[in-house]
C-alpha cells in the first residue's frame, strides 16, 4: 500500500512520523518534499528522487538501506524547480509493487502535496494538539478526502499535556491518536535510531505503534 | 435549442490565434468536440509546460455547462498570408460522460503549481557564472547546469517538463548566438538586455558579457574572412589554426548566418534603446522638491 503523511502546516513532525511509520510498516519512506527535503541521504551519495523524477535514475536504485529505507529527496533549490511531481506515479510505482511506501509529503495545498496525496491508499494527518493549527489539519483532511486518499488517523504530535481528542475527532471525522513529545522522537532521524524499533516500551513507541495499528486497519 | 459554435482567428506573423465561444442554450450539460480546420499544428494553452485540459492534436474535447458558454482559444501556425476563415468545426455533440479525471490528474491539474520560482534558482547561464569561465561558478551553479542539462534532455515532445519555460529562454539566447556551443554567451547578453535578471548583476557585467559575446563573433567572423576567397595555402593555415576555436568548418556558414541575423536584431534594437535614453528627461531637481 501506499501511505501519505500530510498535513497543511509545516514543521508539525511530518517526517519524523513518517520515519517511525516506515519502521513501524516496514516500508520504504519516500521524501517527497521536494522542495525541502529533510530525510537522510543526499547528493552526495547517490540518486535521489529528483534524479528519479528526471528520469536519471530508477526509484528502486534510489532507495538507501538503512535501520529505514528511505527514497531521499535532493536538497538543490533547481533540482526542485526541474522536478515534476505529475510525474512521481509512474516513478515510484515499480518500487510500490515491490515494497509498501510511506510519502512524506510538503506543507500546504498546492500540487506537490496533492499529487502524492492522489497516489496513496490512505493518509496520515499530522497536526500539532494546539487548536490554531487544526485549522490546517482540516484543510488537509479536505484535499485528502478530494483525491480519494481515505484517512487512516490523525496524529496530534507533540503533545506536552493530554489533549482532548474527542472534539478533534469530530471535527475531522477520523480516529486521532496522541504521540508524546519525547527527544528520542526529535533524534530519530538524525541519529537514524526510530523509537519504533529502539525503544518500541515507550509512550512515543507505543503510539507509533497506535497510528500504525489504525493504518493497517485502514488497508 | 441547440449547441452553437462561434469561432473566429485573427492571423498574426503567420501564426491564426484562434477564438471560439461554445453557447449551449439547452438545460442539461453538453460534451463537445472540436476540430481544427486550419492547416497547421494545434498549439493549446498549456499550463506548466502541460497542454490544458481537454486539448489534442485534433482540437478540444469538453464539456458545456447547461446555459452557459465556454470559452477557448489556442494558435496554429499557418503561415504567412494564409486565410483563416472557419477555423474550428463543431464536430460532435453528446451526452457528458460520467468519468472523472483519475486524482493525481486532479491534484496536477486543479492544485496551484508548486516550483521554486525562477527568481530563487541561480542561473546557470546567468551574467555572473557565464559557461565562458566555468572555474569561477560555483558548485551551486553547477549542479544547477547539471540538473537543468540532465532534466532538459528529455526535454524535446515532452509536454510535462517543467524546465521548458527556462529552456525557452536558454534556446533563445542560442539561437541569437548561432547553434554552437561557442554561441552561448549570447544568452547572457541577451538576458542583460532583457533589462530585469540583469540588473542585480549591475551595468559592468551586463557590459563584460556583451564584450564576451562581441569577442566571440568576432572571432568567427574573422576566421570567416580569412576563409573567404582564400587560396589554398592560406586556407590550410587558417584550418590548422582553427581548433582554438570552437566552430567546426562545417558548421562556419551557418554560425555565421545566425551571428548575422543576431547582429542585425541587436543593432536594431540598440538603436531604439539609445533613441528612447536620449529621449528621456528624468527632472531631478522636481523630482527632489516633492522627495
Amino acid at each position: 500500500m501506499i501511505l501519505a503523511v500530510t498535513g497543511g502546516k509545516g514543521g508539525v513532525g511530518k517526517s519524523t512520523l513518517s520515519y517511525e511509520l516506515g519502521a513501524a510498516l516496514d516500508a520504504v519512506v519516500v521524501d517527497a518534499d521536494l522542495a525541502m527535503a529533510d530525510l537522510p541521504g543526499g547528493r552526495e551519495r547517490g540518486p535521489d528522487l529528483h534524479d528519479v523524477l528526471a528520469g536519471r535514475a530508477s526509484a528502486v536504485e534510489a532507495v538507501r538501506t538503512g535501520p529505514v529505507d528511505v527514497l531521499p529527496c535532493g536538497r538543490s533549490l533547481a533540482g526542485a524547480r526541474a522536478a515534476d511531481v505529475a510525474r512521481l506515479d509512474e516513478a515510484v510505482a515499480d518500487l510500490a509493487r515491490r515494497r509498501d511506501l510511506v510519502l512524506d509529503c510538503p506543507a500546504g495545498l498546492r500540487a506537490d502535496a496533492g499529487v502524492p496525496l492522489a497516489l496513496a491508499d490512505a493518509c496520515v494527518v499530522v497536526t500539532s494538539p494546539k487548536p490554531w493549527a487544526l485549522a490546517d489539519a482540516v484543510r488537509s483532511r479536505e484535499l485528502a478526502r478530494e483525491l480519494d486518499a481515505g484517512v487512516a488517523c490523525i496524529a496530534l504530535n507533540r503533545a506536552v499535556d493530554a489533549p482532548a481528542v474527542a472534539p478533534v475527532e469530530r471535527a475531522l471525522g477520523a480516529p486521532a491518536t496522541v504521540v508524546p513529545a519525547d527527544p528520542r522522537l526529535g533524534r530519530s532521524i538524525t541519529d537514524e535510531t526510530p523509537v519504533a524499533a529502539t525503544a518500541p516500551d515507550s509512550a512515543a513507541g507505543r503510539a507509533v505503534d497506535a497510528v500504525a495499528t489504525a493504518v493497517r486497519r485502514a488497508r | 435549442m441547440s449547441v452553437s459554435l462561434d469561432a473566429s482567428a485573427d492571423v498574426r506573423a503567420g501564426v491564426a490565434l484562434v477564438t471560439a465561444r461554445v453557447s449551449n442554450p439547452g438545460p442539461v450539460a453538453r460534451r463537445v468536440r472540436l476540430v481544427n480546420r486550419l492547416d497547421g499544428p494545434v498549439l493549446p494553452p498549456r499550463r506548466r509546460g502541460a497542454p490544458a485540459d481537454g486539448w489534442s492534436a485534433e482540437g478540444f474535447d469538453g464539456v458545456v455547462p447547461a446555459e452557459e458558454t465556454l470559452a477557448v482559444g489556442y494558435a496554429c501556425p499557418v503561415g504567412e498570408g494564409a486565410s483563416a476563415g472557419r477555423p474550428l468545426k463543431l464536430a460532435d455533440v453528446s451526452a457528458p460522460r460520467g468519468t472523472t479525471a483519475p486524482p493525481v490528474e486532479r491534484a496536477r491539474r486543479d492544485l496551484p503549481p508548486s516550483a521554486p520560482p525562477r527568481d530563487a534558482v541561480p542561473l546557470p547561464d546567468g551574467p555572473q557564472t557565464g559557461r565562458a569561465d566555468p572555474d569561477e561558478a560555483g558548485r551551486e551553479a553547477d549542479d544547477a547546469a547539471a540538473d537543468r542539462g540532465a532534466a532538459g534532455s528529455p526535454a524535446p515532445g515532452d509536454a510535462t517538463d517543467p524546465t521548458a519555460e527556462r529552456d525557452d529562454r536558454a534556446s533563445r539566447g542560442d539561437r541569437e548566438g548561432g547553434d554552437d556551443p561557442a554561441g552561448s554567451p549570447a544568452a547572457p547578453a541577451g538576458d542583460g538586455a532583457d533589462g530585469g535578471d540583469g540588473a542585480a548583476a549591475g551595468r559592468s557585467s551586463d557590459a563584460t558579457a556583451v564584450d564576451a559575446y562581441l569577442d566571440t563573433v568576432e572571432r568567427r567572423v574573422a576566421r570567416g574572412e580569412q576563409l573567404t576567397d582564400a587560396s589554398v595555402a592560406e586556407a590550410t593555415a587558417a584550418l590548422a589554426g582553427s581548433d582554438l576555436d570552437g566552430t567546426p568548418v562545417a558548421e562556419l556558414p551557418d554560425a555565421l548566418a545566425a551571428d548575422a541575423a543576431a547582429l542585425e536584431a541587436l543593432a536594431e534594437r540598440a538603436e531604439r534603446l539609445a533613441e528612447r535614453a536620449r529621449a528621456t528627461d528624468v527632472p531631478v531637481d522636481a523630482l527632489r522638491r516633492l522627495a
